[in-house]
């Protein structure tokens, strides 16, 4: 069996280095698939949603912008606003809602997209963010003091955003 | 009457005659209720009382005694039932908390490492996570020590602050540091939320911070827990150091970002800790009470015997006494 093996072994390096000569980099369809992924992972503070999980692009609602992050993202640290983190795997789309949080794509293209809530899209009650919208536009309008406003300005961002997540007009 | 006493050869008979005489000085003293409790002591129908010098065992004390260890031993039973029985819910909510810290560790871990430190005389924080229950080993006292330390060596360097009532102690030591504590931290199922108030308070206490230290009980199984200290630079030092991180790139202004990034990391830092501390705290919990209730129940089977011996030998003595009376008697006849 050990003798079988050796054999094998030996002459691997005779085949591949034929092949090296004529081609510029040999793959299986093994290789092929993990170099198109992404490893990311999105976590919340009462459980992961998923870890390490190989995705084709990972799109997130970004403070500045949403944006995508695909395999070979130049590595960012970006604060993420109120809405949809998209994952897009060999073709099926996962869609969640976030409140809010940080998604970190590191120099060993790993991305991380930790939430502070995180919730399936499905999971979330369209007339709820309509009336979240309503409540907070007349709070907006009646508070008086900065920190007041202020909560009603996050109160009316996050249901906006959860209103164009779930395709319905606020 | 002195020299009665003086010698070694009739130190026996001098014993007795002291006691002797000091009953009948106090059967005359009717008055006194004292005296009555001592005149009740010479009842041969109250067990073992009477027999006190002989064995040097009071049976009504020990009585006592075996009571109240069987107290302490139920006690410390239940509060090892309970700890135990919380102690897997509170492992697999640490495991699911762990990874929420995840991402962090790859873009701060070189400035804290190696980082310049940032101008300045910013404090650091050091944030003792402890528990408000005590009868938990050594969790809260390691922690204490830890934190001791660590101040002691560099005494202008630190502002204190605790998670959970035992770590005031620490306030008594360092009074000029200590800032801040909360107690109840979490006792309804720590959410999120409360972590983000917390931080808020901690935040608009002090302007700026160079760094902020949390030291807690990282757990590893039900009889080993860790002491260990999270480290998150300020928004100083993470600024003194944007050369660290020049490989990323940033979608808003650099500043704002790690701002919030900071506060962000304490957030997820101290929840990360608070669950980890809890798991250790059940474990020792579970462990030190297990040890009192062993330890009790040895002491309660040693006293058991005692007051077994101390009943039958004053039973055994009362005998004695009636026969040798009954046959001084029958002699005189």
């Amino acid at each position: 069996m050990l003798a079988a093996t050796r054999r094998v072994i030996s002459s691997t390096p005779i085949i591949t280095s034929s092949i090296s000569r004529n081609v510029i980099r040999s793959r299986g369809y093994a290789d092929v698939a993990t170099d198109r992924s992404l490893v990311a992972s999105l976590v919340c503070p009462h459980s992961p949603i998923f870890i390490e999980r190989k995705v084709d692009l990972l799109t997130v609602p970004g403070s500045a912008g949403v944006f995508g992050i695909a395999k070979d993202h130049v590595p960012t640290i970006a604060e993420l606003q109120p809405g949809l983190v998209v994952v897009d795997e060999g073709g099926k789309k996962e869609k969640f809602f976030v409140s809010g949080g940080f998604a970190i794509v590191n120099t060993d293209k790993t991305c991380v997209v930790r939430a502070v809530e995180a919730v399936p899209l499905d999971q979330l009650d369209v007339d709820a963010a309509k009336r979240g919208v309503q409540k907070y536009t007349q709070e907006l309008a009646t508070s008086n003091d900065n920190e007041a406003k202020a909560k009603a300005q996050i109160g009316l961002d996050v249901h906006r955003a959860m209103c164009i997540a779930l395709g319905v007009s606020a | 009457a002195a020299s009665y006493f003086a010698t070694e050869d009739n130190k026996e008979e001098g014993n007795i005659f002291i006691f002797n005489i000091t009953l009948q000085i106090i059967q005359k003293m009717n008055s006194s209720s004292a005296a009555r409790r001592v005149v009740n002591l010479t009842n041969p129908t109250v067990y073992g009382l009477t027999h006190q010098r002989a064995y040097g065992v009071n049976l009504k004390e020990l009585r006592q005694r075996i009571e109240s260890v069987s107290t302490i031993t139920k006690l410390t039973n239940t509060m090892q039932m309970v700890a135990s029985s919380r102690i897997k819910a509170a492992q697999r909510k640490a495991d699911q908390t762990k990874s929420f810290g995840m991402g962090a560790e790859k873009v701060l871990g070189p400035i804290i490492e190696g980082g310049k430190k940032s101008e300045g005389d910013d404090p650091v924080v050091l944030l003792a996570v402890t528990s408000d229950k005590g009868m938990c080993g050594s969790v809260n006292g390691q922690i204490v020590k830890n934190a001791r330390a660590l101040v002691r060596s560099e005494p202008g360097k630190y502002n204190l602050m605790s998670l959970g009532g035992k770590g005031t102690p620490l306030a008594s030591v360092f009074p000029a540091q200590f800032s801040m504590s909360l107690k109840d931290f979490g006792k309804r199922d720590l959410t999120f939320l409360e972590v983000g108030l917390a931080v808020d308070r901690m935040i608009k206490s002090t302007e700026n911070y160079a760094e902020v230290d949390v030291l807690y009980n990282k757990f590893k199984n039900a009889v080993t827990y860790v002491i260990t200290k999270e480290v998150i630079p300020g928004p100083k030092t993470m600024m003194a150091n944007i050369d660290k991180l020049s490989a990323f790139e940033f979608e808003e202004a650099e500043e704002t970002t790690l701002r919030d990034l900071f506060e962000f990391e304490i957030a997820s830092n101290i929840w990360i800790a608070y669950h980890q501390n809890k798991c250790s705290e059940l474990a020792a919990r579970m462990t030190s009470m297990d040890n009192a209730t062993k330890n009790a129940n040895q002491i309660s089977a040693a006293l058991a015997l005692d007051y077994n011996r101390g009943r039958q030998a004053a039973i055994t003595t009362e005998l004695i006494e009636i026969t040798s009376g009954a046959s001084a008697l029958a002699d005189s006849e």
